[in-house]
Formats: structure tokens, sequence, C-alpha cells
């Protein structure tokens, strides 16, 4: 009987390749779902139009290369400001005016709903129906031996990415001045206003960050699957959804792990049996984390006060 | 295909089947669930009427009835689970509940897998998809008139005087989960007998949108919103066919604008328009009204004829002085705090009991305990020689057995007029078709309510409003005045009043209490916090007071007024 090679499916060195792989994807999802998460901390408001920020970014980009002929890498640079910029947009035009309703968290949940859906079917329009993917000549993959592993150039670009990222955001939170600020808005908003925050300002910086978070992620993704259509944003922003809730409301670290270990299960069980039972267990995880812990992971939710 | 659509035959019907889908989110979002579970159930109920109808018997019917069935048991088993979840948390766990179903349509054989099912029995025409809308709106008018509609309505304007007016909260969100899954499966089963197939993809985080779509724009709390909204949603591609590839893009739009612009949504412009003409006649007739010298304003103190508490307490009320409730070392902490400790007293029928203390001595605390908004950690309550204990902690309960009271902010519900809130305070003694099947007595009680609410407007009681005025203008007074006549509409045998006079003018503040006098005289048990200790003491019949969740005493006001303890513990002297 042979014995199995290293890289065949059962092997060691398969199981290592694919936890990499999980652990690239995971890190990345990470930066998109914290985004999302971090407005929901702020305003407690649901922007679902969040996956339309994160399709933007390839969309654009991808419209980029194609009529200027730039590269993939300085197409990104251009997107992120302008994902931000749009994020910011739509907090004016959905989220803002429906502030002070009594039925707040539906009616923001369907205007960014319709946003979601107006700018799905306006990337699908751009680019004719079609998914579409990034000339080959915009960007080249290559491959590196790290040990016996094979990490694409784009992997190591992700990890990287998102530790980067996050050492970033968890500076500006924890050290700088708007971090304390967008801290306190989001521990309780009256009482910041009132020491003088300027809650407003603080909103826009998180919807600016988050719209960046989002194209920062989007790119690599859209390299690693290597499909731009309109919908991209549908699929991951479930997936962030579920991490936001399993790694707790507002914990940046929390979803950092959840998303981690969502990328590596995805990874693995795709390889091992099949790649929709990975969503099975994520949403699973998902909804038994909900029904268990019903005030989410992070116990911070007021009595109804009569 | 004979049909009355013509050439649109497909759309429309397809048109009929989601708006039959989107009504049962509009069940859910009128009684202020923001939940989206819809498109799961659609999917449940298409392929358990696919399964059905393709191995087991090829009845259409029975097989609609099966998929409607299957994903109302679904339903109810969700709202159960997700019964503590509010807000986005609900939102999101009834998102991963769609994502579930599709996932595992995709992956069981039985429901064959990514393809779906194909060779399901087809409709012979869409006459009985109409038949099936039309039922269904006519039940969701009905329903809007209900007192169940009722109930939805201040659900989600102030969930809060719901549960303390008898409305079993618990119990109307897993109910509506269950019609919502009967909806979703029935309309799910007649898509599959619409085309003759179904796949997992057609249930996806598109069709969601598709409905909110449907019953935000249409409106979430008309009747004839969903109507509308599929009518807006599907139709406006099929009439401006130019529009035909902007059609998504423009419902996105269209979605935003609605709700932005028209909050209540398309349905609700016309009530719009009806207020705005209402109310600018009201003003007239106002400003005529202050120009005659003859109009009245002067109070009237006038007899609370049309307000005798329930019949039973009429008749006893002579026996003034017996036990209404007793409380036995009642205790209660918030986290380390002692808001209660080891409270007895009586209250005696018929009485006006006054409730005083220093800010934070629990006054409110006991309140809360006594109206089942808070369960107390230790201690027991006896209500007419019954042991609440199974009552504690739930508010509707309580509230059925007839202890009913105010709130310290004002608890009106803002949609409803001043009419509808006052005859919502009688939702306790509403009937209840499931329990009494009884079609007349149900007339009978309803039409009884809604004299005596009219009575109520009809008496000149000094500050009531027109009995259609919105209430959320009215000056402060008569708010609260209203929040009055609403508890007395459920002909309480024991009625709470957390600070009745807080901001009144003195004038006010003697009228509330002459009003509470008045209602004693009657035969109605009163409990009432107060920080006037003159007030009380003028008006009370006994007055208890609390102090760092201590009774200090309680007693006849003129003894309690000069006690000693009383005296240190208000003025530290």
């Amino acid at each position: 009987m042979a014995r199995r090679g290293h890289f065949e499916r059962g092997g060691v060195m398969y199981f290592l390749q694919q936890t990499v792989n999980g652990i690239a994807f995971g890190l990345v999802l990470a930066l998109f779902a914290v985004g999302f998460s971090l407005v929901l901390a702020n305003l407690g408001v649901f922007n679902i139009a969040h996956a339309a920020v994160f399709a933007a970014g390839p969309v654009i980009a991808y419209l980029l290369v194609i009529h200027l002929g730039i590269s993939v890498w300085l197409g990104w640079l251009i997107v992120i400001p302008l994902a931000a910029a749009l994020n910011v947009l739509i907090y004016f035009v959905a989220v803002k005016p429906l502030r002070a309703r009594p039925d707040r968290e539906l009616s923001t949940f369907a205007a960014c709903l319709g946003v979601l859906t107006a700018l799905q079917a306006l990337g699908d329009k751009v680019l004719d129906q079609q998914v579409v993917r990034f000339p080959p000549a915009a960007f080249s993959v290559t491959s590196l031996h790290v040990g016996s592993l094979l990490v694409s150039n784009i992997q190591i670009l992700m990890i990287v990415l998102s530790l980067v990222s996050f050492a970033g955001l968890a500076y500006v939170i924890n050290r700088t001045f708007i971090g304390r600020q967008i801290r306190a808005v989001a521990f309780d908003r009256h009482a910041s206003e009132f020491l003088g925050v300027n809650s407003e300002l603080v909103t826009i910086v998180v919807f600016l960050v988050s719209g960046a978070m989002a194209a920062l992620a989007a790119i690599p993704i859209s390299l690693a699957y290597n499909d731009i259509s309109g919908e991209l944003g549908s699929e991951y922003i479930v997936l962030a959804m579920a991490v936001m809730v399993i790694g707790g409301f507002g914990s940046v670290y929390g979803t950092l792990a959840a998303s981690v270990a969502l990328g590596v299960v995805n990874s693995l069980s795709a390889a091992y049996v099949s790649s929709s039972y990975s969503e099975v267990i994520v949403f699973g995880a998902l909804l038994l984390t909900l029904v268990v812990r019903p005030t989410g992971l992070s116990a911070n939710r007021q009595v109804d006060r009569v | 295909m004979s049909s009355l659509f013509g050439a649109y035959t497909f759309a429309a019907e397809n048109a009929v089947i989601w708006i039959i889908a989107s009504y049962g989110a509009y069940l859910l979002f009128r009684a202020g669930i923001f939940a989206v579970p819809q498109v799961g159930f659609m999917a449940i109920g298409a392929f358990a009427s696919g399964v059905w109808t393709t191995r087991v018997s090829n009845s259409i019917v029975v097989g609609a009835i099966f998929g409607a069935i299957f994903a109302a048991v679904v339903g109810i088993a969700l709202g159960f689970l997700l019964r503590r979840l509010a807000g986005i948390y609900l939102a999101i766990a009834t998102i991963a509940f769609v994502v579930v179903v599709q996932i595992l349509c995709t992956n069981f054989s039985i429901t064959g897998g990514a393809l779906g099912l194909i060779g399901i029995p087809l409709l012979p025409n869409g006459n009985s998809l109409l038949i099936t809308l039309g039922a269904v709106i006519v039940l969701m008018i009905a329903l809007s008139y209900s007192w169940a509609g009722r109930a939805m309505d201040v659900l989600r304007e102030q969930s809060v005087v719901a549960a303390h007016f008898g409305v079993n909260v618990g119990m109307y969100r897993v109910a509506l989960f269950g019609v919502s899954g009967l909806l979703g499966g029935l309309a799910g089963a007649l898509l599959g007998n619409m085309a003759g197939f179904i796949q997992p993809g057609q249930f996806g985080f598109s069709s969601i949108s598709q409905i909110v779509a449907v019953v935000v724009i249409g409106g979430t709390f008309r009747a004839l919103g969903p109507l509308i909204g599929g009518v807006i949603v599907f139709g406006l591609p099929e009439v401006v066919t130019s529009l035909g590839a902007y059609a998504t893009m423009i419902d996105g739009v269209l979605l935003l604008v609605v709700v932005v612009a028209v909050p209540g949504g398309v349905a609700s412009l016309p009530y719009l328009a009806v207020g705005v003409v209402r109310r600018w006649r009201e003003r007239r007739r106002v400003d005529i009204a202050t120009l005659s010298p003859a109009s009245s304003n002067a109070p009237s103190t006038a007899v609370g004829s049309t307000l005798t508490p329930e019949d039973e307490t009429a008749s006893s009320a002579s026996s003034v002085g017996d036990i209404l409730m007793t409380l036995q070392s009642v205790s209660h902490s918030y986290g380390g705090v002692t808001a209660l400790d080891d409270v007895s007293f009586d209250i005696r029928r018929g009485e006006v009991l006054g409730l005083i203390g220093p800010n934070g001595s629990g006054k409110t605390t006991l309140l809360n305990v006594v109206s089942g908004a808070i369960r107390p950690r230790s201690g027991s309550i006896i209500f007419e020689s019954t042991d609440m204990a199974r009552m504690l902690g739930r508010p509707d309960r309580i509230a059925r057995a007839g202890v009913v009271r105010t709130f310290q902010n004002i608890r009106l519900v803002p949609s409803m007029s001043a009419r509808e809130n006052v005859a919502f305070g009688a939702y306790r003694r509403a009937p209840r078709l499931l329990v009494s099947f009884s079609w007349a007595k149900a007339r009978r009680a309803t039409s009884e309510i809604r004299s005596q609410t009219s009575s109520v407007f009809a008496t000149d009681r000094w500050d009531l409003p027109s009995p259609n005025a919105r209430v959320s203008g009215l000056p402060y007074g008569t708010q609260r005045q209203l929040e009055i006549e609403r508890a007395l509409a459920a002909r309480p045998k024991l009625f709470l009043l957390d600070e009745p006079a807080a901001g009144m003018t003195p004038t006010e503040r003697a009228h509330v209490f002459g009003r509470l006098r008045e209602l004693a005289h009657a035969g109605v048990t009163i409990v009432v916090i107060e920080h006037d200790l003159e007030s009380l003491r003028m008006h009370c019949d006994r007055i208890a007071v609390l102090n760092f969740g201590h009774l200090l005493t309680i007693g006849e006001p003129d003894q309690v007024a000069t006690s000693p303890e009383v005296a240190e513990a208000y003025l530290g002297v």
C-alpha cells in the first residue's frame, strides 16, 4: 500500500495548507465585519447597504483597470476613499433622516435595503449583468514557499494587510482622542453629547472608516476568488453578520477571532466534506448563539424602564 | 390558460403570490416585530408541498395545506426559540434562518438538491390565486378592526402599555410568527403550483429585499399596504416597459424614497390627507368656540357615573375596609442595591392609599412589583384572597385580574386618537374569540365598551379633548387625564397611579385628586404615589411611608404626618 503524500487529501500538509487559506480569508472577512459592526455600535442601526459599498470597490476598480489600463493595485488605492465617501453618502441619505423615527430600526433597515438593491442593480448594469474578472495582465499571482507550504502573494497580502489594519484600528480606537470619542458615543450617545463630544462628526468618521475597511477587504477577496458582480457583497454581508454575532457585538477581537475561525471551518469543510455544510455549521452556530445568549455576547442592554 | 390578465398572466400571478407572502411579513411589522423570516417560510412551504405533490398525492389543495401548516409549525417553533430577542438581533437571527433553510434545501436529497423539484402539478388558472389573495385581504382588514389588531398597534408603539393592559406579549409574538409562517408557506406552495418547479435559489437574500420593499412601500400598518406595495413593485415595470432593465434599481430607489418621505407608506397617504383636513376644520371650530362668550370652559366636577368599577365590586363597595390585597415580606434588589426590604401591608377595599417617600425609597419599585412590571426577589402578594404567585412579573395576567396602573412618563399611543387610546384600556374586558366562541356575545361586549368610551367623552369633564384628537399634540395635563381615563376603561379593582399630578398646576392637581376621591366613592381601590404630603393628607384615607426600601409607617394621614420617624426621613431632624 502506497504511503499517502503530504499534499494529498488527508495529508498533514494539505491540512495546513487549507488552514492557511482559511486564516487568510478569515482575516479579510474580519475587516469587513468590523467595519459593519463599528456602525452598529455607533448608531444601533443595521446598515445592510454596507454590502453594496463592499461590491462598489471591485466594480469601480475593474472599470478603472479596463478603461484606464491602470494596475489593480493603483485601482485599489483609488477606490478606498471612494468607498469611504459612498458610505458617508449612505449615512446622509438613508440613515440620518430616520434617526428620530419611532420605528427607527425597521425603517433604517428598509432604507438601507433600498440603497443596497439600487446599488447592486446599478453595479450589474454597468457590468452588463456579467460576472467579470480582473484581466490577468492587471495583476500576477506568484506562489512562495514558506517552509513547505505554498502561499500566494495574494494570501500574504491579505494576511499582512489585515494585521496592519487591525493594529492601526486598535491604535486609533484605544490611543487617540477620536478613538476615545468613538468609544464614548458607542457606549452612551447622549451622555457623550452632554460632555461635549460632537457625535455627528464621530458618526461621520465611523462611516468613513467603515467604508474604507469594506473596500480594503473587497479587492483582495475579489482577486482571490476572481469574480466581480453587483451582488458580490450579499454573500459576505451574511457571513459578516454571523461572525459579528458569534464574536460579540462591538467586540473587535471577538469578531476577529470568530472570523478567523469561520475562515478555517469554511476552508477545511470545503476541502474534506462539502462547502455547503460549512455554511450549515456557521449559521447553526449563529442561531444557537442568539437562542442561548439572546442579548448577544455583549451584555449591555437596558431593561425597559417603566 | 384562460386568464384575467391576458399577456401579463405570469407577472400578475407571480405578484399575487408575493403579495400573499408579504402579508405574513406585514403581520410581524405591524406588531413592531422587526423580523424577516418570510422567505424561509416560503421555501419550507414550497418544498413541503412540492415533495408532497410529487411523491404522495398530486392534489394541489392538500399539498398547499400541507406546506402552509408545515411552515406554520416551523414559524411557531422559531417564534418560541427567538422569543427573547428584539431589534437588530432578531432581524439578524431571522436572516440567518432564511440562509439556513436555503442551505438545507440545497443539501437534502429529498428536496432535489440545488436543482430543486420539477413536475409539480400546475394550477389550471389564476382564479384560485386571486380568491386566496382576496380572502387574505378580507381577513387582514377584519384583523385591523379587531381587538387583536388594536393590541398589535399598541405592541408596536408602546409594548409596555400593551402588556400592562392584559396583552400576552409572548403569546402574540409566537402566534404571529405562526400565522406569518402559514401565509409564507401557502405562498411558497402556490409558487410551485404556478411554475411547476421550485429551486432553492429562489429563496435567498434578494427575495427578502423584495418582500420588505412590498410591505414598506405599501405601508407597514395599513391592511391594504402590502396590496398597494405589491401593485407598485410588480406593476410598475410591466406598465412602463421601457423601465424593464431598470426595474430593480427603481424598486430600491422607491423603497428609500418612501421610507424617508412617506413614513406610513403609500397606503397612508389618504389618511394623511384626511388628517390634515380634519385638523384644519377642528382649528376653525376652536377659533369659533373661543370667540363665542357663551362657551363654558368651567370645570365640572361631574359625577363619575360612567365610571363605576366592575359590577361585582360595585355591589360590594359597601364593605369598605375589608382587605383587597396583602403584601407579605416583599423584597427586591437591583444588583446589590436593595430597593424593597421586607415590605408587608394590606390594601383595604375602597380606600385611597397614598404612597410617599424620598427619592429612591422604593415607591415606584413597589408599584412595579404590584403591577407585574418587576418580579420581586422574594415575598408574596395575596389579591382577593388568591395568591398571585403565578402572576408576579407578568403584567398581562395581573391586569386581567383587575390591577391597572398609570405610568410616571406619559405612555399614550401616538398613532391612535384620544378615543382609541381610552378604548384600548378595556382590552382586558374585551371578548377573546378563541376562548368564548360566541360571536353575539363578543359583539355585545365590544359595543358596550364602545358606548362606554363615548360616554367618557360626552361628559364635559374639565379637560378631555375631542375624541378624535391626535394625542401627540395635546397639553401635558390632558394627556395625563387621558391616561387615567384609559386605565379606568379597564374597570380596575385596584388602580395604581405613579405621580399622577407631577408637573401639574395646583388647580389641575386638585382636579386629579378630586377625581380619585370620586372613584373611591364609586368603589375603586386606589394606590397613589405622590411627593406632596399636603395633597395626600387632604385626599387619602391612609398613607404609607417608604424609606430606603423599608416601610416606615402606614396609617391615618394626620397620624403619619406627625410621626417623628417620618419627619426624620424627610427633614433629617
